[in-house]
């Protein structure tokens, strides 16, 4: 773990242990026990402990700039690659100190999906979903096109594709684009998908299309979600946590935070009653 | 840090949640008074009171429909969430239960017609107290709900176990007198159906109470109610 700070005493990880269901009762993927994140001197996150179930859709809402996106970059130690950017506590995957493994291979395994589609402008829909698989050396013809294949399906996106797998990615509309992106983070099949606002730039179809696709990812992945939009949370996520100046506020299954938060603050925030 | 908790936000549902909430408490009134106008009705004889209930029928109806209208919208159109999709569904289930409330009065309003002067035998005075103590819960209970008020809401649920033995008695009175085989059996079988009928106006306000409860809390009955019908909140 990097970070000049003594690593606080990491606290129980706020988990499902109080859910409803017997079932969902379980030690999450990912792990997080008084993981703190600062910029420089601010604390941008406040020793937050969160479980995030395997093969589940988990989704962060907070208003802007609560530390959605700095927590869930400290997952996949994008935060640290900021100047001056460090984090306590700890984060596990599997049991694993995600600060102990090697960075890449961090981020192999927890894949990650941005607000704005961003594929590579220079690539064809092939080359961008083949780049990461070519970056860790993979070179059999044979294995790229089943990785492509296999990923394009996975993203929804081949059907549309496949008649022109070599035409320029950026040539695609903005929700295809986007579904590219996905495609290229599951050309390495991680095992965990973080999505930052991934709808926020795309219009109300081709966002119902990577919801549909987010409910799908889940059999095969674990799901963390960013969003501002809290009926999108409310659509694909089965467990929220609502995050506010950096600390964890309230976590638990999305149909009892909408409809009986137990926090004060939740309740103002989701109900809109923040000024 | 972009925003934050300032002053409270004015949001376009508080307003309409009023609205609504004003509309409900109407409905209410307006369904009570169908209840005291049928068993008005059956004491005095008077087919005109029996007749002014049967012609409030089309606007309770209307009520129902406006309401669950109007809710339906602002959940379509404000996509509420805590309390206020609470409040929401609860609104839904109580024009349910407020329908029912001024149908009963309307059915006691027409055994009135059926059987005009009904209310010289002895166990009419039960009736009479039943009907008071009924329309009061549902008073109480709409109270309850227009101000979120908790402990009002508890105390319906008291008030239901008095309906509830007056229902006993009156059976009780009803098998009495039948027993001497009197010259109006018909009348006794009338009071027994217009008690039915008042005991389930008191149990659509403890519906009524058991919504307001949620709406506030969250809690739902089994969480809240113990066998013994007694509200732990």
């Amino acid at each position: 773990m990097e970070g000049s700070q003594a690593a606080p005493t990491p606290a129980e990880p706020a988990s499902l242990a109080s859910a409803s269901s017997p079932a969902q009762v379980a030690r999450g993927k990912l792990r997080l026990e008084a993981l703190s994140a600062f910029y420089g001197p601010k604390k941008a996150i406040d020793s937050v402990s969160l479980d995030f179930p395997a093969n589940t859709v988990t989704a962060i809402i907070g208003p802007s700039g609560c530390g959605k996106s700095t927590l869930i970059r400290c997952l996949n130690r994008m935060h640290e690659v900021t100047p001056r950017a460090t984090v306590t506590g700890r984060a596990t995957l599997d049991g694993e100190d995600l600060y102990e493994m090697d960075a890449t291979a961090v981020r192999r395994r927890i894949g990650m999906v941005f607000q704005k589609p961003n594929p590579f402008p220079t690539m064809s829909v092939y080359d961008n979903v083949a780049a990461g698989l070519k970056l860790n050396g993979v070179r059999n013809r044979a294995r790229l096109d089943e990785a492509v294949i296999r990923s394009l399906k996975g993203a929804a996106l081949w059907d549309e594709v496949k008649e022109n797998i070599h035409g320029p990615g950026v040539r695609l509309s903005g929700g295809q684009q986007q579904r590219l992106c996905i495609a290229r983070a599951l050309a390495v099949e991680p095992e965990v998908l973080l999505m930052d606002e991934p709808c926020s730039a795309l219009d109300p179809i081709a966002t119902a299309k990577i919801e549909q696709l987010i409910r799908t990812l889940k059999e095969k992945y674990t799901v963390i979600i960013v969003t501002h939009n809290m009926q999108q949370a409310a659509r694909v996520a089965e467990l929220t946590a609502f995050l506010y100046l950096g600390k964890l506020i309230e976590f638990g299954p999305t149909g009892d935070m909408f409809e009986r938060p137990k926090e004060k603050l939740t309740e103002e925030y989701i109900t809109g009653r923040f000024g | 840090m972009s925003e934050g908790m300032g002053a409270p936000a004015t949001r376009p549902i508080d307003a309409e949640i009023a609205k609504l909430t004003q509309d409900i408490e109407a409905m209410g009134r307006w369904a009570v008074e169908m209840v005291r106008g049928g068993v008005q009705a059956m004491e005095s004889g008077d087919p005109a009171i029996a007749n002014e209930v049967r012609g409030r029928d089309d606007r309770l109806d209307a009520f129902d429909m406006e309401i669950e209208q109007e809710a339906i919208r602002i959940l379509a159109m404000r996509q509420p969430a805590a309390h206020d999709v609470r409040t929401l569904g609860a609104a839904i289930k109580l024009i349910t239960y407020v329908d029912r409330i001024g149908r009963l009065g309307l059915d006691i309003a027409f055994y009135a017609i059926d059987d005009p002067g009904a209310s010289h035998l002895p166990p009419w005075p039960l009736l009479r107290t039943m009907s008071e103590k009924a329309t009061a819960m549902v008073e109480l209970a709409l109270e309850a709900f227009v101000h979120r008020d908790l402990a009002k809401a508890s105390r319906v649920f008291d008030a239901d176990d008095e309906v509830d033995e007056l229902n006993r008695q009156v059976l009780k009175e009803c098998v009495k007198v039948l027993d001497g085989d009197p010259p109006e059996p018909r009348e006794l079988l009338t009071y027994v159906l217009v008690s039915r009928h008042l005991e389930r106006v008191a149990d659509n306000a403890c519906k009524i109470a058991e919504k307001t409860i949620y709406m506030e809390t969250g809690k739902r009955r089994r969480e809240f109610l113990t066998p013994d019908k007694k509200v732990v909140l």
